[in-house]
């Protein structure tokens, strides 16, 4: 079995991205941001909980995660996530700027973020910074 | 209700109107409720949590919520679905949260539930101890009505 992330990414198409949100209307949004720039969407999940189960499935190059979630909220998965791939880059989208949920997130191992309402380029410098570092 | 709590929901709610809808949003019809109004049209609420605690509630008519889909999304909606639906839950989730951050700024740490959406006539919100602001803010495309009631056990 080839591993997806085992080869050398040239251009963003090589980039797989999980969305996470409880929104449908975020999801479309980060979506079409991330296919105008010929990303990958590999897939998208509604809570935590699903997204934990994803990230361990689809091994993508990068997560977006919402923070206020149902079931599992996003700091938690980030949590889980790290603590399963520990060079997992993982970018909180959040409407929340509060400065404890910005360090919160930062100690627990996300790479970024980013507060809402979603600004195109923002989002798109934020992603193209967290991937181009290497692992 | 201390004024320094309200304050920044309703600033919140002007700014995130006005990035979206533009044009004059005004919020100069304020009130003070003790028995709080029947609600109708489409109807969003949060519960807050943590140095105050209470609950915001976003309301307007369904022809300004289809309006408001619509500009939010660009795309052409006459009606409701999960879709359109979680439009409205966004603009809820920004209003709160920016709210919320600005309630962080002057030290005050705050925390917001996932928000419920609802559609109805004339819907009564029963409440316990809280009285509460209510505050119309009106854009050109329609009137937005919210309530804010929050306290704090701390004072």
């Amino acid at each position: 079995m080839t591993d997806v992330n085992s080869k050398e990414k040239n251009s963003n198409s090589d980039y797989r991205i999980l969305i996470v949100d409880d929104s449908a209307f975020v999801i479309k949004q980060l979506q079409q941001i991330f296919v105008s720039r010929q990303y990958i969407v590999a897939g998208v999940a509604e809570n935590g909980h699903d997204a934990l189960r994803l990230y361990k499935e689809l091994k993508p190059d990068l997560v977006t995660m919402d923070i206020t979630m149902p079931k599992m909220d996003g700091i938690t998965a980030l949590t889980e996530i790290v603590s399963y791939d520990k060079d997992a880059k993982v970018i909180m989208i959040s409407a929340l700027g509060k400065e404890d949920m910005v360090k919160k997130a930062l100690l627990a191992g996300a790479k970024n973020y980013i507060t809402k309402p979603l600004d195109r380029k923002k989002v798109l410098e934020r992603v193209a910074s967290v991937l181009s570092k290497s692992k | 209700m201390r004024i320094d709590y309200i304050k920044p929901f309703a600033e919140a709610a002007s700014d995130i109107l006005y990035q979206y809808i533009g044009g004059e949003v005004t919020n100069d019809d304020i009130s003070l409720q003790s028995r709080l109004p029947a609600i109708s049209g489409v109807i969003s609420t949060v519960s807050l949590s943590g140095y105050v605690e209470g609950y915001f509630v976003l309301s307007m008519s369904e022809d300004t919520a289809i309006k408001m889909i619509n500009i939010m999304s660009d795309i052409e909606f006459d009606g409701f679905n999960k879709f359109s639906v979680s439009i409205i839950q966004e603009l809820i989730n920004l209003i709160v949260g920016t709210a919320i951050t600005k309630l962080d700024l002057e030290g005050y740490d705050v925390n917001m539930a996932t928000p419920v959406i609802m559609s109805g006539n004339d819907l009564s919100i029963l409440t316990i101890r809280h009285e509460a602001l209510q505050i119309k803010v009106n854009t050109i495309i329609g009137n937005f009505n919210i309530l804010v009631s929050v306290e704090s056990e701390k004072e």
